[in-house]
């Protein structure tokens, strides 16, 4: 064991001595922890578990009722939880026998329960607003009952006490403008559009969706029309001595489930085993990621302490000249990563409770998530905490190692020796890479086969869900971590080896290079480092690129590009509905050129169905996945004739009175059969005329859909038109779409077809950028340290009549040097993730970023270069002969 | 009667090898007994530092044999040889060698708490030993806020400290001015004379050499001579 005490205490007092790099390290450290803490202690705060998960579910109560309209349950087969579904009514009690809404639970409980509406979610309404209408999601309770107190967020003012008052969420106060700063202006309404008045009476939020544009009022407000199948919800305050637990059993039979705060607090097992390490493979890929972050963290902080053992040489071997052993001296080393990591680490974990309570607000606002309590989860803040210190500490393993390798009278010199075998390119490296590249295309192999096999024999884009290849995933994971391992492993001799290339580069970039290669101890890791970085991104880019080619794959436009759709067919009551003024005064308000009815066809003798009509549909022949009729859409066949290729062809044959399907094989004798959407009464299908000359375009209500014309519909039945397509002549602007929007009353209803938007890229941007800061930090780290240890050949450059430029030019040199090493590994390292992945995110091909990839190789290293131009200083600084 | 603390036999050292072999040392002899303190003189390049380095075993002979208090450096593990420099070697360097870290008792303390003894422990033997060396109030100062003399007493109380019975001393009043380093000099006299501890004195100043008890002489890594006391130091100071 021996004695760590003056190790320790001269860590100790080096620590502090060098305090630049100590914190340089413990904040290479400090940040991810500070991250990572920060996360858990959002995640805690937004979603709490136990009492704090409790009081927001059912408030003080002791717990929760549903009575549904059912007479009894089944008998319960799991305890009551959260998660719990529906229990399904016992049997010969499946006919409802009450309302719920009216039916009084009080007998059914020990006298001296407290019973009070929970805040539940009862419907929609349609609002009016400055400008156009809204719809608006009402909940309604008892929210000025003690026991529902907790269950949502009361911002100001009060819970409504009247049928005629509501409270509103602070969206949408603000999107009825009756906002007074926070406060909700003194005699504000609002208004349905069944011109019904409330009076707004204070600002309150749920939980889960404080966002949302919601109103609150109590039970029995006019607000919704109650279905009298819906359960009611109550929270429930037993007397003393009641245990919920046991009003399970009874109350369940007589059609009331009981929800005991216990469960709530405690959850009983999931009888699923959900949760049970089920997806092996996504563990996998958050250990690697989480793996690689250490790894990242290891190597920067690595390079600067293999710098910061190096100034110690001296002082390193004055403790072996004193007795020490290599034990003694490695042990320096490792302490002084000890500290950093404790700095660090307890650095990152204060300063993330610090960041997580001042920028509470701030963040409630952007992600429209609440902070429930203050539950700090201190275990896993421990575990970070941990990871930290064990990253100082095998930040400083080689470099101890190294240092406790040195001569004492080379030390003593102050000398740090290099041996010379470390600049050779180790064979195990290269295998380990071949071996690593081998399991990782052979893993992507298996893993695009599977795919492929799946989307064979699924019609669907379901498919996906359908495939877990376990085992290629470890495959391709133990590939890419095979291929870092080698990289990082065969750096300090490609280093080496690219010095070769000196002798042909100018002065700066000559120096620059084989002062890479001798001080390769410390470029290696610099180097491995940025690629660790920008691998990550570059990871990121290719994943993102493949994902958004998989979406433009499987993107279907609603109509020709260009054309604008007004839908009618959404089955919102509240939604525009079809008429043909409508139609003609919407294309009154655009550039329109041609307007196109599409629409559906029902038999005269169809009867609806809960408000449906069934329309008619051509009987396609089954499929492995089953049967899947086709629409029977009505067309004009001057519109399909728009399509190149099958319109023209298409337009005739409809013209003709056929209808067209979708599928050769639905064609027998040159007609097709055709029948009613789920037909109810089973009847027989019916034979039409139809042809077959190829597959509708891919273009929304066409997609796999039969056609036929309107004259030949209106034969079959009665049409009902879905949608209206304009044919424009421009891009509408602003104004004529706000037109549009007041006549139709709703924003969503009319759509502009422009083909697939690639989604947001603010937060890839966001990534890249993270990454770019993150490689800058490794090169400067790198280059600064760099520039310390050559001060003596700067002098030597200086002494002979080198301009001061000549020190700025050989920094960024070197800046350029290291982060093109970097990039170059590190892209590569992120492509082979990304061709590994590219099928599993169902691209269709490779999809590879350019731009990203060019920025990365290009732009990066050229910014670490005039980074490191700009901040390096071009006099020498004065130093001491003796320290 | 005196016993022979370093005895050395043969030794050489070679760096490189080839045709670009250097030879440091070529079969040096020479035996040092307790209470004895020899100076070793020669120009620069002669091996007197190399001849040091060997002795104290912070270098590896290239042949010969070292051995100090009855061990042979030569046939021992690098751990057995720390652990020789912990208890036995004291080491005085000419840049006073003080890790800036320590405080000036940590600094003396340091050998005998590697060597596994407690903090306080080694504290008192550090205190005795700057008692020794005139500077028991420097304690608790950094190298840093110590004049190069005070340092330089630092690094003897360092060598001295506990039982050590080969002290080495390379060019020790090198970076001193001639008053603080005669007193430095005095200082590792006292030392051999009083605690019976063998000196090794590598100097090229005739002044400094006098204060030993026998000079020998190097050149070009061979032991080309050696002599009896010079005159008194003070007789030097004199006639110089």
């Amino acid at each position: 064991m021996g004695n760590w005490g003056p190790p320790l205490r001269i860590a100790r007092r080096t620590t502090r001595r060098a305090l630049g790099r100590t914190l340089l390290v413990a904040a290479l450290i400090g940040v991810p922890v500070m991250a990572a803490s920060w996360i858990q202690v959002i995640d805690g705060a937004t979603n709490p578990d136990g009492e704090a998960l409790a009081g927001t579910v059912i408030g003080p109560a002791d717990a929760r009722l549903d009575v549904s309209p059912y007479k009894a349950f089944a008998p319960i087969t799991n305890p009551p939880s959260l998660q719990g579904g529906d229990q399904p009514p016992a049997t010969g009690a499946e006919d409802p026998v009450r309302d719920p809404a009216t039916f009084d639970p009080r007998p059914l409980l020990p006298p001296g329960t407290q019973l009070a509406r929970q805040l539940v979610e009862a419907g929609t309404v349609e609002i009016r607003g400055p400008q156009v209408n809204s719809s608006a999601r009402v909940t309604t309770g008892d929210g000025q009952s003690p026991l529902t107190k907790g269950t949502y967020r009361l911002d100001s003012g009060r819970f409504p006490a009247k049928a005629d008052e509501v409270a509103v969420t602070p969206s949408l106060a603000k999107y009825l403008g009756i906002l007074d700063g926070d406060q909700v202006r003194a005699g504000s309404a609002l208004v349905t559009t069944a011109d019904q008045r409330f009076t707004v009476v204070g600002i309150a939020r749920t939980w889960n969706e404080p966002n949302t544009r919601m109103l609150f009022a109590v039970p029995d407000a006019p607000l919704v029309k109650a279905d009298p199948r819906t359960y009611a919800r109550y929270l429930a305050d037993l007397p003393s001595g009641a245990d919920p637990a046991q009003l399970v059993e009874q109350l369940n039979s007589q059609g009331v489930t009981v929800l005991p705060r216990a469960n709530i607090v405690n959850p009983p097992p999931d009888p699923y085993g959900g949760g049970g390490g089920q997806d092996a493979g996504g563990v996998a890929v958050v250990a690697l990621v989480i793996g690689f972050g250490i790894l990242e963290i290891v190597l920067l902080a690595g390079t600067a302490f293999a710098v910061g053992a190096r100034r110690q040489t001296r002082e390193l071997g004055l403790v072996t000249a004193a007795g020490g052993t290599p034990r003694d001296v490695r042990r320096i080393v490792l302490a002084q990563g000890l500290f950093a990591g404790i700095v660090g680490a307890g650095g990152g974990i204060a300063l993330s409770l610090v960041v997580a309570f001042a920028g509470k607000s701030l963040w409630e606002r952007m992600t429209a998530t609440l902070f429930v309590s203050w539950q700090i989860p201190w275990l896993n803040l421990a575990v970070i905490a941990l990871l930290g210190l064990l990253a100082g500490l095998a930040a400083a393993v080689i470099p101890a190692i190294s240092a406790g390798r040195q001569a004492p009278l080379s030390a003593l010199a102050g000398r740090f020796a290099v041996t010379a075998g470390k600049a050779r390119i180790r064979r195990p490296a290269l295998l380990l890479l071949a071996g690593g590249l081998v399991c990782a295309i052979l893993g992507s192999g298996l893993i695009a086969a599977a795919f492929e096999e799946a989307k064979r024999t699924h019609t669907d884009q379901s498919y996906a869900a359908t495939v877990t290849p376990t085992g290629p995933i470890a495959l391709v994971l133990l590939g890419i971590t095979s291929v870092v391992a080698a990289l990082i492993w065969l750096l300090p001799g490609l280093i080496a080896k690219t010095a070769a290339l000196a002798g042909v580069m100018p002065l700066s970039a000559r120096l620059a290079l084989r002062d890479a290669a001798r001080h390769r101890h410390r470029t290696g890791p610099a180097a491995a480092a940025i690629m660790m970085a920008v691998a990550a991104t570059a990871a990121m880019s290719f994943a993102i690129a493949n994902m958004v080619a998989a979406d433009a794959k499987g993107y279907r436009p609603n109509a020709r590009h260009g054309d604008a759709v007004l839908n009618f067919a959404t089955g919102d009551p509240n939604w525009p509905s079809y008429s043909e003024s409508t139609v003609e005064r919407t294309a009154g308000l655009l550039p329109t050129r041609h307007t196109w009815e599409l629409g559906s066809v029902s038999l005269s003798t169809a009867k609806a169905t809960y408000g449906y009509l069934p329309s008619l549909m051509t009987v396609a022949p089954p499929t492995t996945d089953g049967a899947y009729n086709n629409s029977l859409v009505v067309v004009d066949p001057a519109y399909i004739a728009r399509f190149e290729g099958f319109g023209p062809k298409a337009a005739a044959e409809l013209r003709a009175g056929k209808i067209l399907v979708p599928q050769a094989d639905q064609l027998k004798d040159g007609t097709a059969a055709v029948t009613e959407d789920s037909d109810p009464e089973g009847r027989k299908p019916f034979r039409h005329p139809a042809a077959f000359v190829g597959t509708p375009p891919d273009v929304g209500p066409l997609w796999m859909a039969a056609l036929i014309s309107k004259s030949a519909a209106e034969k079959l039945g009665n049409v009902a038109v879905f949608e209206a397509q304009y044919e424009l002549t421009r891009e509408p602007n602003k104004e004529e779409l706000n037109a549009v929007v007041r006549l139709l009353g709703r924003e969503e209803a009319l759509t502009v077809e422009r083909g697939y938007q690639s989604p947001a890229r603010a937060w890839l941007i966001g990534l890249l950028s993270t990454a770019a800061v993150v490689t800058l930090l490794g090169v400067a780290i790198s280059v600064s340290l760099s520039a310390a240890e050559g001060r003596a050949d700067l002098a030597t450059l200086a002494a002979i009549g080198a301009p001061p430029r000549r020190r700025r030019n050989l920094a960024a040199a070197q800046a350029w040097v290291l982060g093109q090493l970097g990039c170059v590994l590190g892209v590569g390292v992120g492509a082979l993730y990304g061709y590994t992945a590219h099928a599993a995110f169902g691209s269709p091909h490779f999809a590879v970023p350019w731009r990203e990839i060019v920025g990365i190789i290009v732009v990066v290293p050229l910014i670490a270069g005039l980074l490191a131009w700009v901040l390096t200083r071009s006099r020498l600084p004065m130093v001491s002969r003796i320290d | 009667m005196t016993t022979t603390i370093l005895d050395i036999r043969n030794l050489t050292r070679v760096h490189g090898s080839g045709e670009q072999a250097v030879h440091a040392l070529r079969g040096v002899d020479l035996s040092v007994g307790s209470g004895e303190l020899v100076a070793v003189m020669g120009p620069s390049g002669s091996g007197k530092s190399t001849l040091l380095t060997c002795a104290g075993g912070l270098d590896q002979p290239s042949g010969g044999e070292v051995i100090v208090d009855g061990n042979d450096l030569t046939t021992l593990s690098r751990n057995a040889v720390a652990a020789l420099r912990r208890r036995r070697i004291g080491y005085v360097f000419q840049d006073f060698n003080l890790i800036p870290a320590l405080t000036a008792a940590e600094n003396v303390s340091l050998p005998l708490e590697l060597d596994g003894m407690r903090a306080r422990a080694a504290r008192k033997y550090a205190e005795a030993a700057l008692g020794e060396v005139a500077i028991p109030e420097l304690a608790d100062r950094f190298p840093d806020d110590m004049s190069g003399g005070q340092r330089q007493r630092v690094a003897i109380a360092r060598a001295i400290v506990g039982e050590r019975r080969l002290l080495l001393a390379d060019e020790p009043t090198g970076a001193l001015d001639s008053d603080t380093g005669e007193a430095v000099l005095q200082l590792l006299r006292d030392r051999c004379d009083q605690h019976g501890i063998a000196g090794v004195l590598v100097t090229h100043d005739a002044r400094h050499a006098a204060w030993a008890d026998r000079v020998v002489y190097l050149r070009d890594g061979v032991l080309v001579g050696q002599s009896g006391p010079l005159p008194e130091a003070d007789v030097l100071l004199e006639t110089h």
